[in-house]
């Protein structure tokens, strides 16, 4: 675990992974205190408060998941740090899984930071259990899932303007769907279809009815999880599958 | 046994040929020299012997490993420094070689002493531990090189290694790996464009040119390649029929340079009899000052042999000055 | 000594365009994305959106006299129910099939019944989406003499004043008229969530710890490397 611990203390003395918690802190803050304060925002139910926060830890749970995933990869490819790497006597997929988890330790101190604001906005209800177990579970699933196809992309594209980039389309072809289509849109068989395959908006849905419906069981849920499941093992046999061999490449 | 034995060596880009049928065999405890163009493929060359690039066809056997089948063996005997080096900038060298250390599975004290031994030896033991962002151009590529050696290779890679160091630098790298030579007897494979170095440093030269190897020995093997490449140079003292009575000499002669009080020529013969040259001064009369033989340095075997038009049957051009080595023949593309 | 190969000859083979030939990855890829986003919002945009509920007709009034004797109506205890917003209430219905003389054929009924609720300050029908998870209830079938209690969960989504009546579309004939039940009141009174005291040590705290950790981490570190004296 030497090239994770070295990712780690990366993040933190290059600001790398330190500038995406406190980003994410900040936009918790903004949302919680608006959530809280602003007097239209705060007739909405407390479910509705949770799940509009839920959402928003999990979409950027999967931005930062995109995108300093694939960048951890294609900047030392191209900084020409990757190459040494490369030479030392620890195989390929080794060096890939480390920076995964890299990226999924990053996910998981900001989803740590989530949790306050989560009982915050829960407060006097009971649905703060609920909401950081359900979000913990999907933001990690979906985490997986999206630094593990984002590495394997900046494995093949090598530069990472292009990786960052495709890595970013993916985490919007996902959640654009749910977050930006009206209702009416969706349940339109295409639309329906599309719902049916899409991870996030099975994560959307689910914690919509965890924290709106109030179906915190997670017999309920199981329809919800297994789809986002079986998206994280997909996206972990691409990641292995792809990352057996690197070839160093001049551009 | 052969250090390293490159077996049919290919590296196809598309339909370009980036190295071709290269053959070659470097004994354990050589200090070989790969020289040759840009775009020769000597990066090429190296990446395929290291394990980084897989050649399109034939084999490669390092320190008795076939890299096809044992390249995680190979990884740790060998190290390279590649042509350009990255590095994590928020590091301080120390934590940089440490890290490396570490990946080689090199146990904790034992690591920090290699690496205050390598800081030293590669003069970076005062920088040790400042951030790699403020390192300068040679520091990086003094730290490169000590990366290089975190694992006490036997057989080392160096891509040029000296590039960008200051000259005292380039000498104590030298030395340095001399005494890496003499005393361990590591294997050392190295690119460069620094001739005069390569020739006094590498008792093997290899010379590539569009991905071919078209020279491969010693510097003496290499002259003998090369018409012309023994010359004499004669001064006299400058008299009035000096210059015409050059003319009819029966040498292949070149008047090199004319001063007030003297006459400098050049015979380039293969197989001049020296006697012959003595009896025809005295004959001439000429008041000899200097006589003294000329041997052809790297530069001008380089420029020679890459040389697209260069036949190696033709009568030899004399260089009168020798060019920086750097403009050696592009290939086309 | 070797010479391994000595003949330099420009090979014009090695002259190909090789950039050209090479398939860019990067670009499909990007491309092909770039398509799939275009031609899925193209689609949604294309297909046909329903007009829900904007049409949601209001009943005849007298509907409820239907030829099949059949009747619906809401049966909560009050006319008027007062709640929170946020909170669940139960909408309680009965659909009878009245056994009277003049039916003819006493064969059962199915039909679909369906709850419509209207805000009246803002004079339309609700989005039932949010509001209840069970929209319509499918009867398959009713026979004469029979009565059958229903039930709707409605979640209180917004506050303001509403009424509510729930409506039967029976089967047998597309042209009839929907038999409705008369309809009751439903006042929702807004819940202020207002929690500055609670979420302001948090929306504050949580980033300047952060920042506060980050920074030390970094000075120390400074201090090691010699960049901060
Ligand atoms: N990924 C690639 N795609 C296409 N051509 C390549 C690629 N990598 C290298 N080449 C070509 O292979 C040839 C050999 O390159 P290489 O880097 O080995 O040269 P070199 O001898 O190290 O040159 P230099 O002295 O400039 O370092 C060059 O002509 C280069 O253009
Ligand atoms: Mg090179």
């Amino acid at each position: 675990m030497i090239i994770y611990r070295l990712e780690i203390s990366g993040s933190i003395y290059s600001w790398r992974g330190a500038a995406w918690i406190i980003t994410a802190a900040s936009i918790f803050s903004l949302v919680a205190y608006l959530l809280l304060t602003d007097k239209e925002l705060s007739l909405l139910d407390q479910g509705e408060m949770l799940f509009t926060f839920s959402e928003v830890i999990i979409v950027l749970g999967l931005v930062m998941s995109g995108i300093n995933s694939s960048s951890s990869i294609s900047t030392e490819i191209e900084a020409g740090t990757f190459e040494c790497l490369l030479l030392t006597p620890i195989k390929h997929v080794q060096i890939a899984i480390q920076k995964m988890l890299s990226t999924v330790t990053i996910w998981i101190v900001l989803y740590l930071i989530s949790i306050p604001y989560l009982i915050v906005l829960a407060n006097g209800t009971n649905l703060a259990i609920s909401a950081i177990l359900y979000v913990g579970l999907y933001g990690t699933l979906l985490s997986i899932a999206i630094s593990t196809i984002s590495i394997a992309l900046s494995w093949m594209l090598k530069t990472s303007k292009n990786s960052i980039m495709v890595a970013l389309m993916i985490v919007l072809l996902l959640s654009a769907p749910s977050l930006f289509f009206a209702t009416s849109l969706r349940k339109t068989d295409f639309g329906i279809m599309l719902e049916n395959i899409n991870p996030f908006s099975h994560t959307i849905n689910s914690l919509d009815s965890v924290l709106v419906d109030n179906q915190q069981a997670v017999y309920e849920q199981f329809t919800h999880i297994w789809p986002v499941l079986v998206f994280t093992i997909i996206c972990s046999i691409i990641f292995l599958t792809f990352t057996r061999k690197f070839e160093v490449k001049m551009l | 046994m052969y250090g390293i034995s490159a077996i049919a060596l290919e590296k196809t880009y598309g339909s370009f040929r980036a190295v071709d049928s290269l053959t070659f065999n470097v004994k354990s405890g050589d200090i070989f020299g790969l020289i040759g163009p840009n775009g020769a493929g000597k990066t090429t060359t190296m990446r395929m012997l290291c394990g980084t690039l897989s050649p399109t066809a034939g084999k490669t056997i390092v320190g008795g490993f076939d890299i096809a089948k044992e390249s995680i063996k190979i990884k740790t005997i060998i190290g390279f420094l590649p042509e350009s080096t990255g590095f994590y900038n928020w590091m301080n060298g120390e934590e940089y070689l440490y890290y490396f250390a570490r990946l080689y599975n090199i146990k904790e004290p034992i690591a920090r002493k290699n690496i205050r031994d390598l800081l030293d030896r590669v003069g970076l033991a005062a920088k040790a531990f400042a951030p790699i962002a403020y390192y300068s151009r040679g520091m990086k590529q003094r730290l490169a090189l000590a990366r290089a050696m975190i694992n006490d290779p036997k057989i080392l890679f160096l891509d040029e290694p000296t590039l960008g160091m200051d000259p005292r630098g380039q000498q104590e790298i030298q030395k340095m790996l001399l005494d890496l030579n003499h005393e361990k007897g590591v294997t050392i494979f190295l690119s460069s464009h620094a001739l005069t170095d390569v020739s006094t440093f590498c008792n093997q030269i290899g010379i590539l040119n569009r991905g071919r190897l078209i020279a491969h020995g010693s510097l003496n093997d290499l002259r003998k390649l090369v018409n012309g490449s023994t010359r004499i140079l004669v001064r006299i003292l400058n008299t009035q029929e000096a210059i015409s009575k050059l003319s009819r000499s029966p040498f292949n002669n070149t008047i090199d340079k004319v001063t007030e009080e003297s006459v400098d020529f050049i015979i380039s013969d293969d197989n001049i009899e020296f006697n012959q040259l003595v009896d025809w001064i005295r004959k001439e009369n000429f008041k000899l000052t200097e006589l003294r033989q000329i041997k052809m340095n790297l530069d001008e075997i380089f420029l020679r042999l890459t040389n697209p038009t260069y036949d190696k049957h033709s009568t030899p051009v004399t260089i009168k000055k020798s060019p920086s080595p750097q403009v050696g023949q592009t290939p086309s593309k | 000594m070797k010479i391994i190969s000595n003949k330099i000859t420009l090979s014009e083979k090695s002259k190909g365009n090789t950039i050209g030939k090479r398939i860019n990855w990067s670009f499909i890829c990007v491309y092909l994305l770039i398509l799939a986003i275009g031609l899925s919002i193209l689609l949604f945009c294309w297909s046909p959106i329903p007009i829900a509920f904007s049409q949601l007709s209001s009943p005849g009034l007298n509907s409820s006299f239907s030829e099949n004797a059949l009747r619906i109506n809401i049966s909560n205890p009050s006319q008027i129910i007062h709640e929170l917003v946020g909170k669940y209430i139960i909408v309680y219905a009965n659909l009878n099939y009245l056994k009277t003389d003049k039916t003819s054929d006493n064969s059962s009924i199915g039909g679909i019944a369906y709850i419509s609720i209207v805000d009246i300050k803002d004079r339309v029908p609700v989005d039932l989406e949010d509001w209840s998870v069970e929209k319509g209830l499918y009867i398959p079938s009713i026979s004469p003499g029979q009565s059958l209690p229903l039930e709707w969960n409605v979640r209180l989504v917004k506050a303001g004043s509403y009424t509510i009546s729930v409506l039967f579309n029976e089967n047998r004939n597309p042209f009839s008229s929907p038999i409705v039940s008369s309809r009751i009141n439903l006042e929702v009174a807004p819940k202020l969530n207002l929690n500055p005291g609670n979420v302001l040590p948090v929306a504050f705290g949580v980033p300047a710890v952060l920042i506060g950790i980050f920074g030390t981490l970094n000075y120390l570190r400074g201090r090691k490397t010699g960049v901060y004296k």
